[in-house]
């Protein structure tokens, strides 16, 4: 990788903030460790996540699919594996969907109908930077305002996730990392 | 706009947030008061900048080339026009600079030679999201890492910044003096 991660011992503010990560978020990402070098980035950083909010405006399974295109598109392997690993099961997304969260549209056979609006929003953000009356129109039959704009944070956050992944080249997290599949050719589907 | 601001009085909660503003933001800007509808929004939006941080890894100059490419690319007229209203002049950037912001390229006579190099990488983020080694190469010799560290994260939390106000259709704010430029 770009730049060389901290490593333990930690600051005590970084410490605070990994003791606070769940149990099976460790040892902390390299994600992480790189921004600690200058711990001001890394705690505004991890602050700035609306990911796992307790209420959320959004189910686990809105949240997944919404980002496994977001990191997909952005072409960061490094997050989307992390996202499958950790939250695809809980979010009853089939391989085929995972398969097309990389490699498919927003309506290929295999999402559900909910699924398609989240798809299409992450494809127009990453595309177009805006959101077409079209699909404003489809977001709003599904979603509350405050969800709205919670998936907007969280494209925006997870752009991010891939621009210091991407930018600094980091390598899959062991154990917990995962490829993106191969494309297949047509015949073999 | 797509989705109604909240208007005064605030919660307890909200009017706590805004007073941390500086003065000169006051009142709050639109996107503030609409992501304030779930104070935990605004409170993690607001959180994600690192572009006022003392001490800063970035000049003002530096921050403020890149960051009205970041806006100027994502055609986000309501962030870029607040930028240009507070810090272009801070900055030193002149009109052919502020329309080549939007309009122009890395390779644009008017820029300075220290500016190319942040506006290929915005250009390179918003293209690509990833930076290729040519474009490393370069800056690791102009920057500390951590510098870099900063502006990719601001990158990030201006097109953030971009997805709710160009998403929302937030509209510039009527203090601004200088409107978003024409092709």
């Amino acid at each position: 990788m770009r730049i060389a991660p901290v490593t333990a011992p930690f600051s005590p503010n970084v410490q605070a903030l990994f003791d606070r990560l769940p149990a099976s978020w460790s040892p902390p990402f390299k994600l992480f460790t790189v921004l600690a070098r200058d711990e001001r980035l890394l705690l505004r950083f991890t602050g700035s996540a609306v990911s796992y909010l307790e209420p959320s405006h959004v189910t686990v399974r809105q949240r997944e699919v919404l980002l496994l295109r977001v990191t997909a598109r952005c072409r960061c392997a490094y997050e989307w594996g992390m996202r499958v690993h950790y939250f695809a099961a809980e979010a009853g997304l089939s391989e085929a969907q995972v398969y097309a969260s990389v490699h498919g549209e927003a309506d290929d056979a295999s999402w559900q109908p909910d699924d398609t609006v989240l798809v299409r929003l992450a494809d127009e953000l990453h595309d177009t930077v805006s959101i077409s009356d079209v699909l404003w129109t489809d977001l709003r039959a599904v979603f509350s305002e405050e969800a709205v704009m919670q998936l907007l944070l969280m494209a925006g956050y997870y752009r991010t996730v891939a621009t210091i992944a991407n930018g600094l080249r980091l390598p899959l997290e062991p154990n917990v990392g995962r490829p993106f599949p191969r494309k297949r050719d047509r015949h073999e589907n | 706009m797509r989705i109604d601001p909240l208007t005064p009085p605030y919660s307890v909660e909200v009017q706590a947030q805004f007073d941390q503003l500086p003065p000169s933001w006051q009142p709050p800007f639109v996107h503030f008061t609409v992501l304030a509808r779930d104070p935990r929004l605004l409170r993690a939006y607001r959180l994600g900048s690192v572009a006022y941080l003392q001490p800063g890894h970035l000049a003002i100059r530096q921050r403020e080339v890149f960051l009205l490419r970041v806006t100027g690319r994502c055609r986000n007229a309501f962030e870029w026009c607040l930028r240009v209203h507070y810090f272009a002049d801070d900055a030193g950037l002149t009109e052919p600079q502020l329309h080549a912001s939007v309009y122009g390229s890395a390779d644009d006579a008017c820029w300075k030679t220290d500016d190319r190099l942040l506006i290929r990488l915005a250009d390179e983020l918003h293209d690509t999201a990833t930076i290729g080694d040519a474009l490393w190469a370069e800056l690791q010799a102009a920057f500390p890492e951590e510098a870099i560290l900063q502006l990719m994260l601001l990158a990030g939390h201006y097109r953030t910044n971009a997805y709710v106000s160009v998403g929302l259709q937030v509209p510039v704010d009527p203090r601004i003096k200088r409107p978003f430029p024409a092709p």
